[in-house]
């Protein structure tokens, strides 16, 4: 009887999903008063998905009002590109649903979709449920017997940066340079925006990998201006350029950095790599830094309990009251990198006041926080590998060849120097200290270094609206020299801890090269710009001995402004 | 005055304005040491790396 009764009640439930199904779309509203997930994945017959529990926690907490749920009947090509590798992966042709739903930050039905403003959209995510008899069969944890004959997965997503409802602040010290302005299509209305957001994916294990993923949400993220062509990267985009087809070459077994440099020839970009398995007693946090503050993102690769796992790294959050980066120092003397105590290389990073950085998993989802010290050990990774970082993939244009790492300690070196021969006879105020900080390098202050990647015309802006607390601007022949910096540089800001915590500013900049040869220290230079003082090399066949020009007396003697990316809403800050 | 030469003209009255100077940075071998192993841990870390994702290799 009992068994009766089951039987009749499962039949029933499912009577009740295709009546739901036909029924689509569906407008729900009123997301605060109940767990509107479980409800969702009961509707939508969809079994634990971390990434689209995540997402729909993420909606509650930015306060989204309602969600519309819709069937695609008619998919893109992109869609349909997707299903089909997935049958020519599995030899036969399975039967597929494919989802959108998308949340708003006001209440909206039937009747007033059509006024909704455009840009009330906050996310938007195409979901996929992909059946063929074969998944038993191939299914990669080994036990077909204990295997679903379907795949449920957040194919794609785009959702805004963290923030609350009817505010246009981000949240607290959280800094997500990379990010676009997406158009969403919403029951046929194509006008929808997503504003300043980025691109989530998830894999489905099979002709996608976490590579993929993550390739995929880094390179659709991306501002538009640091790459060569805006075409959407798709997984049949990828799987194409690395000749993967399927069936002779399958994608499951993942992708490596070459395969990652061919999809990113296509954008003018490439990779640069940082192994912290070959130096675990290295900072990854610092190689890992300057791609981010540049704008570019990165990769991190992981270990986890026996394999390695790709995630996307598109920000992350500062600490000004972090008390570490100084302390360390006070109490026991320079924290480098290496047991090199070289007062040249002693110098507090910016990154070091990093305490999150800002990731997406596909695994588990978007906008999460990875604690800038919690991959970290110090136990060597041949005896304890799990759960540890593996190396750094950092994105960055294709002409460079100067990568972070190099470029922050040499460039300490060189401040240093600079600044102990400028200084050396100055009786300008902040000059001399500067002097002092570098020649003494006592155990109260060290000089902050803060690295990244910059292009001439944003430089040249940032010059131009330069002014210290006496309201001294930077003069017009500086102004016009800076116009002959090449197109792109590393630009590493110089101040001292407490300028940079509280005051947010710095005492100057040096700029390098991208592309120069990184023997050799003296080439390495362009400018250089401090308290009075401003130094540019200069391009002439006269007086090659002295290849740099020197601006006395420079109006601005005192602290300005540090750089901060353009076009970007800055969050609150503290 | 064309435009490629007010641009040089202008250099040339810069150059003639300012002092030139030369900023010589040495390094001792102690910092040689620490620069010249920085490059070449950065030069094997590209060609070491593998795959993004699959098992761990035995170390």
């Amino acid at each position: 009887m009992l068994f009766f009764l089951a039987i009749l009640a499962f039949h029933h439930i499912r009577k009740i999903k295709r009546v739901f199904m036909k029924n689509l779309p569906i407008f729900i509203s009123e997301l605060e008063t109940h767990s509107f997930y479980w409800d969702l994945m009961d509707k939508i017959g969809f079994v634990k998905n971390p990434p689209l529990h995540r997402l729909c926690s993420l909606m509650r907490k930015m306060e989204a009002k309602s969600y519309i749920l819709e069937k695609i009947n008619s998919p893109n090509i992109e869609l349909r590109n997707e299903i089909k590798a997935l049958d020519d992966y599995f030899g036969t042709t399975g039967e597929s649903d494919i989802y959108r739903i998308s949340f708003f930050s006001c209440c909206t039905d039937n009747n007033t979709f059509r006024t909704l403003s455009a840009n009330s959209c906050c996310c938007s995510a195409i979901l996929i449920k992909y059946k063929n008899k074969q998944l038993t069969q191939k299914c990669a944890c080994g036990k077909s017997n204990l295997c679903s004959e379907e795949i449920t997965y957040l194919y794609e997503a785009y959702i805004s940066y963290p923030k609350l409802n009817n505010s246009e602040l981000g949240l607290l010290n959280n800094y997500i340079h990379t990010g676009r302005t997406y158009t969403i299509d919403v029951l046929n209305r194509k006008d929808f925006v997503v504003e300043e957001g980025t691109y989530f994916c998830q894999q489905n294990g099979y002709t996608s990998v976490c590579a993929h993923s993550a390739l995929k949400m880094i390179i659709n993220s991306i501002k538009h201006n640091l790459i060569k062509n805006s075409n959407k990267l798709t997984t049949d985009g990828i799987n194409k350029t690395i000749g993967c087809d399927h069936k002779h070459k399958k994608a499951d077994t993942g992708l490596d950095i070459e395969d990652l440099d061919k999809v990113l020839k296509t954008y003018g970009l490439k990779t640069v790599v940082g192994n912290f398995f070959q130096k675990p007693e290295w900072d990854f946090g610092q190689y890992l830094y300057c791609i981010i503050e540049s704008g570019y993102p990165a990769l991190l690769k992981i270990t986890t309990e026996d394999e390695f796992h790709a995630i996307a790294v598109i920000g992350h959050t500062l600490n000004s009251d972090e008390w570490f980066p100084e302390a360390s120092f006070g109490y026991i003397g320079p924290e480098v990198i290496i047991s090199n105590r070289n007062a040249s290389f002693s110098y507090l990073s910016s990154s070091r006041w990093v305490d999150h950085y800002i990731i997406h998993d596909d695994n588990y989802g978007m906008y999460y926080c990875l604690g800038a010290t919690c991959l970290r050990k110090i136990t060597l990774p041949k005896y304890d590998p799990k759960l540890r970082v593996h190396s750094v993939i950092g994105i960055c244009p294709e002409e460079m060849s100067i990568s972070p790492s190099i470029i922050e300690q040499n460039g300490a070196k060189i401040i240093n120097d600079f600044i102990q021969q400028i200084y050396k006879e100055t009786t300008a105020v902040w000059g001399r200290k500067l002097y002092e900080t570098c020649v003494k390098n006592n155990h109260n202050e060290y000089l902050l270094l803060r690295t990244l990647l910059l292009n001439r015309e944003n430089y040249i802006e940032h010059l131009s609206k330069l002014e210290d607390h006496k309201k001294q601007t930077v003069s017009e022949d500086i102004l016009y020299l800076v116009k002959y910096l090449p197109e792109k540089f590393w630009m590493i800001e110089f101040t001292l801890p407490n300028l940079y915590t509280a005051n947010k500013s710095k005492l100057g900049e040096a700029t390098f090269y991208i592309d120069q040869d990184e023997n050799d220290l003296n080439k390495l230079l362009i400018s250089f710009r401090g308290p009075e003082s401003f130094i540019i090399r200069v391009d002439n066949n006269k007086q090659k001995d002295k290849p740099f020009i020197i601006i006395n007396n420079e109006k601005i003697s005192s602290h300005c402004p540090l750089y901060r990316i353009k076009n970007i809403k800055l969050p609150q800050e503290w | 005055m064309g435009k490629e030469e007010g641009r040089i003209s202008k250099m040339s009255e810069l150059l003639e304005k300012y002092q030139r100077i030369s900023v010589v940075v040495q390094t001792n071998e102690r910092e040689e040491e620490y620069l010249k192993s920085l490059r070449e841990w950065e030069r094997c870390s590209k060609k070491s790396d593998t795959l993004l994702s699959g098992p761990i290799p035995h170390q």
